[in-house]
């Protein structure tokens, strides 16, 4: 994939238009969710398989739970590589986060507390995971609302997990954005500290500012403007990558989406004022 | 970098996301508490339209919040939320059964659109040879029964045992229309002997003991059928 591709997540919204056009030349990849899609049938899966072959697909995992404390899904694992033979998808990305206790699956993504002792752990079950769907698996940032105590940097945590296990990185861009303003963090000097060469991917996504100022990953407004400032900060340090818009709530027409990212991605690129209109 | 088998998580670290996870169970205040919630609640209307609207006002939401609070669920997948909710429903919450029914009958209509099952147009043609035909059923067929007619709006609030069955066949067609078919007591016969075979000859059908009817009568019923998709109707190769 060319490092300048354009990509949106697949949304049910979006099937109908983006099955009955043309392969566009404004995005290069769609990105899916494992999760909705497989072992399916009916019109979503003949949707799929039209977009399959019009597009180049990534598989985007909300389910793996690398960061939990109980043993690997093994059968969902193998499923989801199956799931990606059949599409011949390369490149799996998921988040390096939980959504499991032992009681069972939660579906949301929880904070795994950054510890060097937790390292070890955790690239021990990357390699499983890449040993099963025989491919390097790509790791996002997520943006978090709980913070356990003592905890090592974030970009040192996925910098020294990515290094140990052989992961990628999928940078969101947003994440980092929203875990800055809510922790007060440095948002530049955490993407700095980031190993260019493990990075596969950016995100970038809209978010919420709520009453109390803080700010809620919700995938559900336009890229705000702070994001693309931030993302011409990563761009600029580390490169163009194949840059990925996310919107899942208040899905805008195809058209629209399509525009906003190619906009996105040129304001990143050029470091040019953004204007977001919400 | 190979894997080893599994190792243990570090003890601080099972401590410290099973506090996590019980936190958000027991709904103690937290972003997260609210956003599970909320993502129970809405796949709790999306998938079951009617059982939603047919709750008590402030009913979803406590399920919503059992649901999160009481199970743990096993799936990964999310389409697969709406199953554990049913089994949830069965095996945790005071519901009645009419709401049981119409719960389990919204979770086969979901089900059903996306069985993976692949289905195959009809063939029937004026040139059938019916002595040489096979029938069997439409693979994402379902045979329901409930105490109540499920197609109507307004279920009944509780049920005194004195009602009858209705029995439905639900399926996918060849152009992926969910169809819910009433089924009369000829249907379900004959319909219960294909799925209990697989596949039955067209003559077997007809020599069948459970119903009475013609050669033509049964041949006109797997004509309509297979128009209607609930069938499927081939020749011996």
């Amino acid at each position: 994939m060319k490092e300048n591709a354009l990509g949106i997540g697949l949304r049910s919204e979006l099937l109908e238009a983006l099955c009955i056009q043309p392969a566009r030349e404004d995005i290069d990849f769609l990105e899916i969710a494992p999760e909705n899609w497989m072992g399916i049938g009916g019109r979503k899966r003949d949707q799929l398989d039209i977009l399959a072959d019009k597009y180049p697909l990534i598989a985007h995992g909300l389910s793996l739970s690398i960061a939990d404390t109980v043993p690997l899904n093994v059968g969902f694992i193998r499923d989801v590589c199956s799931f990606l033979n059949d599409y011949g998808i390369s490149i799996y990305s998921d988040h390096l986060s939980m959504c499991r206790d032992s009681s069972g699956y939660l579906y949301d993504l929880l904070p795994v507390p950054r510890r060097k002792e937790n390292i070890e752990y955790l690239t021990g079950r990357i390699c499983q995971v890449q040993d099963i769907v025989g491919r390097q698996l790509v790791l996002e940032n997520i943006s978090y609302y709980h913070r356990y105590e003592d905890q090592m940097p974030e970009a040192e945590f996925l910098a020294a997990i990515a290094e140990q296990s052989g992961c990628g990185l999928l940078l969101d861009i947003n994440n980092v954005y929203v875990n800055s303003r809510n922790h007060l963090e440095d948002a530049v000097a955490m993407v700095r500290c980031l190993p260019s060469n493990a990075i596969v991917y950016y995100h970038v996504a809209g978010h919420l500012e709520l009453e109390d100022g803080s700010l809620l990953d919700t995938h559900g407004t336009k890229v705000g403007e702070e994001v693309v400032r931030l993302g011409h900060e990563v761009w600029g340090w580390h490169g163009p990558r194949p840059l990925l818009l996310e919107r899942d709530n208040q899905v805008p027409s195809l058209d629209e989406l399509i525009r906003e990212v190619g906009d996105v991605q040129k304001s990143i690129a050029a470091g040019d004022r953004y204007a977001c209109s919400i | 970098m190979r894997a080893q088998s599994e190792a243990h998580a570090p003890s601080r670290m099972v401590s410290e996301t099973d506090e996590l996870c019980q936190k958000i169970r027991r709904r103690k205040p937290s972003i997260y508490s609210e956003l599970l919630r909320e993502n129970i609640l809405e796949v709790l209307k999306c998938s079951f339209p009617r059982f939603g609207t047919a709750l008590a006002p402030g009913k979803l939401d406590e399920i919503a919040s059992h649901f999160l609070s009481r199970h743990g669920a096993k799936r990964p997948q999310f389409h697969h939320i709406a199953t554990e909710i049913v089994e949830f429903a069965h095996r945790g919450h005071e519901l009645s059964k009419p709401l049981i029914c119409l719960l389990e009958y919204e979770w086969i209509l979901l089900s059903t659109e996306i069985d993976s099952a692949r289905i195959q147009a009809p063939q029937l043609s004026g040139n059938t040879n019916w002595d040489t035909s096979k029938i069997s059923l439409n693979p994402t067929a379902e045979i329901v029964a409930t105490p109540f007619d499920i197609t109507l709006v307004d279920i009944p609030v509780e049920l005194d045992g004195t009602e009858q069955n209705y029995v439905y066949a639900v399926y996918r067609t060849v152009k992926h229309t969910v169809v819910t078919r009433s089924l009369s007591y000829v249907d379900y016969c004959l319909i219960d002997l294909i799925r209990r075979e697989g596949e039955v000859a067209f003559n077997a059908l007809v020599s069948a003991p459970p119903v009475q009817l013609t050669t033509d009568a049964i041949r006109q019923w797997v004509i309509e059928q297979s128009q209607n998709g609930l069938v499927i109707c081939g020749t011996e190769c």
